[in-house]
């Protein structure tokens, strides 16, 4: 008993997971929970998905720079509660 | 046209990357995926992801034959963009201060707006803005109008001067389009002509739309030698 709750423990402590908010361009938030080796790509197609949009037509920005495809929060020193701009890419003809 | 062996290349580039979302080209915030160079080639509009890449093409060739360029600043068409969104602008901004100000003659800014690109270039010794538009509309100068203000403010450490006073032209006898969808390719021809030296008859070229599938190969194939090296 006393060892696999120690274990339970050992697991809790090694696996933290942050809070990430996702603020579209008009201002509205998605959180995501997410590990910190999770790749943010898999954010963003979730997040297009979510918003039917076709994957990569959105951009995510951290602190204005672009994420990219296998960033981690990690990579990225991400902590918990950081705010990723979720921005649409603006075409024209 | 392409010489043969450029489009030799560019074919067998283009069927390297076989899933439309792998990054052909990438460079700071800015990202190239396989089926932007799709759009290229086709007719389709283009993003803010193009006209910066294109931009990154523009500095390397200004760095390789610096006799043949001015010395010009870049500002992303991104800037304004973040600024209504309330994200962080500064990084387009960072590369412009006191210094860089006053070693430039030109500054070129593109603008995204409605779903249409134009182009902002204000010559910093004249004191004047020019404003091209590829389908003329006295409706899209103002948002030019209102990126000068801003800038004026984000950047009064640059100038050291009013920028809003300077004159203000619309480019009317520039080239403009007869489709729908060139706009954004028209800006990237206004940019590396404006930033050439010696090089003011272009003005008077009526040949760019026809030659747009010719540019628009270049372009891809531009972003595909850039992506090698």
């Amino acid at each position: 008993m006393a060892s696999t709750s120690s274990k339970k423990n050992k697991k809790s402590n090694e696996v933290t997971i942050l809070c990430l908010k996702v603020k579209s361009q008009d201002g509205e938030e998605l959180v995501y929970r997410a590990k910190p080796t999770t790749k943010l790509s898999k954010l963003k197609n979730d997040y297009c998905n979510r918003h039917s949009l076709p994957i990569n037509s959105i951009a995510f920005l951290f602190d204005g720079r672009r994420i990219h495809d296998e960033d981690t929060p990690e990579s990225l020193k991400m902590e918990d509660g950081d705010e990723i701009d979720a921005m649409i890419h603006q075409t024209g003809g | 046209m392409l010489s043969p062996v450029q489009e030799v290349f560019l074919r067998e580039n283009i069927r390297k990357y076989l899933d439309i979302g792998m990054t052909v080209f990438s460079s700071g915030n800015v990202m190239v995926l396989r089926r932007m160079i799709d759009e290229i080639l086709s007719d389709s509009y283009l993003d803010n992801d193009h006209v910066d890449a294109f931009a990154i093409l523009l500095n390397e060739k200004s760095k390789i034959s610096p006799d043949e360029y001015q010395k010009y600043l870049y500002i992303s068409p991104m800037y304004w963009h973040y600024k209504v969104k309330d994200v962080k602008s500064v990084l387009i901004l960072e590369h412009i201060d006191y210094n860089s100000v006053q070693s430039s003659s030109i500054i070129i800014n593109p603008i995204i707006h409605g779903e249409h690109w134009t182009l902002l270039a204000g010559y910093i010794k004249q004191k004047r803005w020019e404003f091209y538009d590829s389908i003329p509309n006295p409706m899209h100068r103002s948002i030019a109008v209102k990126i000068i203000a801003s800038l004026n403010k984000d950047c009064k450490k640059a100038f050291r001067q009013n920028i809003t006073k300077w004159s203000f032209k619309t480019m009317k006898k520039a080239p403009t389009q007869t489709n729908n969808t060139d706009c954004g390719m028209f800006v990237y021809k206004y940019m590396e002509n404006i930033v050439r030296q010696n090089n003011s008859s272009w003005m008077q070229r009526t040949d760019w739309q026809e030659k747009m599938p010719k540019y628009r190969a270049e372009f891809a194939y531009g972003l595909f030698c850039a992506a090698m090296k």
